[in-house]
């Protein structure tokens, strides 16, 4: 039977470490003593986290304490209704990578096909896209009817602000934070038998996390091997003291790369991605993307960049950090050979990681990109055989094929191509036979209702500035 | 917008022809006739009076109200017409052990706390067997237990809400119902027997097919629902059928019909033989029966005789013989053909999917209808899509057959010697491990469905969830508690299935009198 208290110690001192220790905490309780060992307090890698989460994080954002008041009031974060993409070398070379609730269905026939029909954009009918373009925000109400419960939305913010919040809160929340060395992993039989720090203190677990970046320390230790895909260089600066911007990142094609800013309060990030051979004008660091071939081996399970490295293009990184903890939740082992979890772990770690490169994938299926490295090797990545049939189907018919439980939804893929200018060939042949005056008016109608609810809605950094006078209010009130 | 190049000439498919009139076609002709009638796509349906469907009373699963609800179909006219029931879930006798028996419901277990799921919450107290059997925090275990129903109500935050039905019912007339649905929006039906048929030379195409008196039908596209033969798909086409009889070995059912007695139950029964299975399945004017077998261990005439002398009352007709392979076709839509139903594959009704397995190739192909000349891809992702569909649900069936401890003949030996798939094999351990379900999107039988099959039948976990230990026990106990308490409120406020329907207004005629029947049997 499962003994009901066990110790997970956690290798790393950035963001993943302090959110993994933050999330287990959380849903293990006083079911498990939970230890940090930060070797390392910052991580220059957790810039790679990117600076926007998907709708999909609030959950976990939520259980380890960053609420959206905490994050709001408490740090620079702000709210993100998705990322706008610019000269980018698709046959659309901008549009709006926004978030939103499924399309409305017209006579029963999916929203794509009236678009193919009449040669339309997506982007009129997203509210998301259209409040973000035009720099304003409201959260979505809950009423179905109103247009702009249709929206959704994540958040922008510095990864290296929330791992210092979570570090802070970690502490007064009965985790062992030990800011040690690591002198050795001992290992016993293809598991870890103890780590041994720096002060000669030695530390068993029924679990070891590695959450120590391109270190991979305890994974290396059990002989995990790292696939590397590609090499990357970014470069990650800040602008202080400006107004909070639109509550979208806006990312922009380069000859070497692209350079993403993300508006938060007070400030904007800047994240820029070369292949390392292109021209460079600050300070740089380099990185590999790729995964390990197997997350979990023995007794330790990699969790982070110390498992893969991904572009940081999309809120991919964070779907991914976050679908690691959550998978590791899901298998905190109970077995003495953790056979069974570490088989069930590794095959949900390789869809998730299959499905959210494809996401990334899909964007360099483009002709005609710039001639250098960086994109040369971007478009000579292979194409998996289910991105394949996605793109295949999609351009055919203007449907999308799904996958079990991908990390990107069904609406992020139509933003996707509709956004990149992919146009299917064929519409479906219902829609001939629906009276086509009324689906003009239908769509009329949708694209009114939603220039008309963006029209009332404040600016992004007016309605922060109401909210958070709304909240301190309520908190001292 | 459509270019010619890709073969897409809109206006080269203009007539299908559905082969065969069983449930599997004129559920597809209503579909058809449903979303293609305004483009005037010319639909005919040829079926033989001569050759009898398959259709014996059938039980459905949740999906169907979906199907039903987009042709537009009212429900009550529907149950009336069908001599319908209401269906909660399934109880299987003797599948764990013998004397063994339990529901599995349409719905989940309890409420999921946070981010863990209510079984396991159950599990950690069921270690020290503190708490009564998962059953009590289901809704449709419980009110199908005590022959209780009602529509569920919109708040699926509430236990007697959160629940989903299907329905029982006599599936010749429901392909009637649909062929008069179909033909009031213009579908053709043409009595005869299909005799030939013939290819086009260059495509490969199925050109025409021929009618036993010389009759001709030319169409663009065939949905072949002929049933076993598979008169397009196979005889002609050759597509080939994947044997999946090493699994699933039964391959004959007798079916008989016999008067109901008793009150009037929301759930379909499976019970488990020596050499097979038998069904009940209690529709509003009698009860539908069957005893599926392995040929191997059980003669025709035994199979009939335990089929007979287990009948709760007499029969209401001699019983029908049937024979089939387990297995699916190669290719579902080959050349310009579709097959659906029967003819596409066989999987033995253990849960009532035959039916939903022919709304799955329906669905798929109103999404994936061709428009022209057949495009490859279109037949490429219809094809991909039924395979897991018909791969999802065998490896849910034979799940019943191996999660057992029986060994008291040759079929259970059998079933405990098999190797099993990796797919199953890696859930059956992650479960019993630790209660883990290993979770699809896609495919019809969801995580409380295998809780509830291996829970039924004994398989329980050898640990859980490390996360239930956040709760002490008596925490997780009162949680437990109000669920229950709150089931059985929802429970003792529903009424008899029967007092139901009829209130509902979904009694159908024949039904009365056998309600008076039941009635003046004095069960």
């Amino acid at each position: 039977m499962t003994s009901p208290f066990r110790t997970i110690v956690i290798y790393g001192g950035g963001f993943a470490a302090h959110l993994t220790a933050a999330a287990f905490a959380g849903s293990l309780g006083r079911a498990a003593r939970i230890v940090i060992v930060a070797s390392n307090q910052t991580a220059e890698s957790d810039a790679l986290y990117g600076s926007v989460s998907a709708p999909t994080a609030h959950n976990l954002f939520e259980s380890v304490g960053l609420d959206e008041p905490t994050l709001m009031l408490r740090t620079q974060s702000a709210f993100s209704l998705g990322t706008r993409f610019t000269d980018w070398p698709s046959r659309s070379p901008s549009w709006m990578q926004t978030y939103h609730l499924p399309l409305p269905l017209i006579s029963g026939v999916p929203f794509q096909h009236f678009l193919t029909e009449r040669g339309a954009t997506l982007e009129p009918y997203l509210i998301s896209a259209r409040a973000a373009a035009k720099g304003v925000f409201a959260h979505p109400p809950e009423d179905p009817r109103h247009p702009l419960s249709r929206a959704e939305y994540g958040y922008q913010f510095s990864v290296a602000e929330l791992a210092a919040h979570l570090s802070q809160r970690n502490a007064v929340q009965g985790i062992e934070i030990m800011a040690e060395r690591l002198r050795e992993v001992q290992v016993a039989e293809r598991k870890i038998s103890a780590l041994v720090l720096e002060s000669g203190r030695e530390l068993e677990a029924d679990l070891f996390i590695d959450c120590s970046e391109d270190e991979r320390r305890l994974a290396s230790a059990l002989g995990a091997s790292f696939e590397k895909v590609r090499e990357l260089r970014a470069s990650f600066t800040q602008q202080e003291g400006v107004q909070l911007g639109a509550a979208y990142r806006s990312l922009a094609a380069r000859d070497h790369g692209w350079t993403s800013n993300t508006p938060l309060q007070g400030r904007t990030d800047v994240l820029s991605i070369t292949h390392p051979s292109a021209p460079q004008d600050t300070a740089t660091f380099e990185f590999m993307t790729g995964n390990l071939e197997q997350a979990w081996v023995g007794n330790c399970v990699s969790i982070g960049h110390a498992a893969w490295g991904v572009e940081p293009l999309t809120p991919a990184p964070m779907m991914l950090l976050q679908r690691d903890i959550e998978r590791a939740l899901d298998l905190i082992p109970v077995t003495a050979d953790h056979r069974v979890e570490a088989r069930e772990y590794n095959r949900r770690f390789k869809d998730d990681i299959g499905h959210a490169t494809a996401f990334q994938r899909a964007l360099f299926a483009v002709e005609n990109v710039p001639e250098t490295q960086y994109w040369r090797d971007a478009v000579a990545e292979p194409i998996g055989e289910k991105l394949r049939r996605k793109l295949a189907q999609f351009k055919s018919r203007g449907i999308l094929v799904r996958y079990d439980l991908e990390p990107f939804n069904e609406e992020d893929w139509a933003i996707l191509l509709n956004g990149m200018g992919v146009k299917p060939e064929r519409y479906d042949r219902q829609v001939d036979g629906i009276d086509r005056a009324a689906v003009t008016q239908q769509l009329e109608g949708i694209e009114r209702a939603v220039a008309q609810v963006v029209s009332k809605m404040p600016p992004h950094h007016v309605y922060m500035t109401n909210m958070k006078k709304y909240l301190e209010k309520q908190k001292h009130g | 917008m459509l270019r010619q190049d890709e073969g897409c000439d809109v206006n080269k498919m203009r007539k299908i022809c559905i082969l065969g009139g069983g449930t599997a076609g004129w559920m597809t002709a209503a579909a058809l006739s449903n979303k293609f009638n305004a483009l005037g796509l010319d639909i005919e349906l040829v079926e033989s009076d001569q050759i009898g469907t398959i259709g014996v009373g059938e039980a459905t699963l949740p999906h169907i109200r979906f199907f039903n609800q987009t042709l537009g179909i009212d429900e009550r006219e529907f149950m009336k017409s069908t001599h319908a029931t209401f269906k909660l879930g399934i109880e299987f006798c003797d599948w764990g052990q013998l004397g063994d028996h339990y529901v599995h419901p349409f719905g989940d277990y309890g409420f999921p706390v946070g981010d863990l799921d209510f079984h396991q919450l159950w599990l950690k107290l069921n270690a020290d067997k503190k708490v009564p059997r998962l059953d009590e925090y289901s809704y449709p275990v419980v009110a199908a237990e005590r022959g209780k129903f009602q529509i569920p109500g919109p708040d699926t935050n509430k236990i007697g809400s959160n629940f989903g039905y299907a329905y029982q019912f006599d599936s010749s007339l429901y392909a009637k119902f649909l062929r008069s649905y179909s033909e009031s929006r213009g579908v053709r039906r043409t009595e005869g027997k299909v005799t030939g048929a013939t290819r086009d030379p260059n495509s490969g195409d199925v050109s025409k097919i021929t009618l036993e008196d010389g009759r001709e039908i030319e169409a663009d596209f065939y949905v072949d629902c002929s049933g076993f033969r598979g008169v397009l798909i196979e005889q002609l086409l050759e597509t080939g059928y994947d044997d999946w009889s090493n699994w699933l070995p039964c391959n004959r059912a007798v079916a008989v019909p016999s008067e109901s007695r008793g009150s009037l139950l929301p759930y379909t029964r499976a019970t488990a033989r020596t050499a097979g299975w038998q069904w009940r399945i209690p529709l509003q004017h009698r009860t539908g029966n069957g005893h599926v077998y392995w040929s191997e261990f059980i003669s025709d005439d035994e199979a009939t005789e335990q089929l007979m002398s287990t009948l709760e009352g007499p029969a209401l007709a001699d019983p029908k013989q049937l024979y089939f392979k387990t297995g699916r076709r190669r290719k579902f839509w080959n050349q310009n053909v579709v097959c659906i139903g029967l003819s596409g594959g066989f999987l033995e009704p253990l849960e009532s999917t035959s039916i939903h397995l022919i709304q799955e190739g329906i669905t798929a192909l109103v999404e994936l209808f061709p428009d022209g000349r057949i495009n490859a891809l279109d037949r490429e992702e219809y094809n991909d899509r039924m395979a897991l569909n018909f791969e999802r649900v065998r490896d849910f069936l034979l799940l019943h057959y191996v999660a057992t401890q029986r060994d008291d003949s040759e079929m259970w030996r059998y079933f405990r010697n098999m190797k099993l798939p990796d797919s199953l094999n890696e859930k059956l351990e992650a479960w019993l491990t630790r209660g883990y379900i290993l979770k699809y999107e896609i495919g019809v039988f969801l995580p409380p469905s295998w809780i509830a099959v291996m829970l039924g039948q004994n398989l329980v976990p050898n640990g859980y969830d490390p996360r239930a230990d956040r709760f002490a026990d008596t925490d997780a106990m009162a949680k437990l508690e109000r669920i229950q308490r709150e089931n059985y409120r929802a429970v003792e406020a529903t009424p008899e299935q029967h007092t139901f329907l009829t209130r509902y207004g979904a009694e159908s005629e024949s039904a009365r009198l056998a309600a008076g029947r039941r009635d003046a049997t004095g069960t």
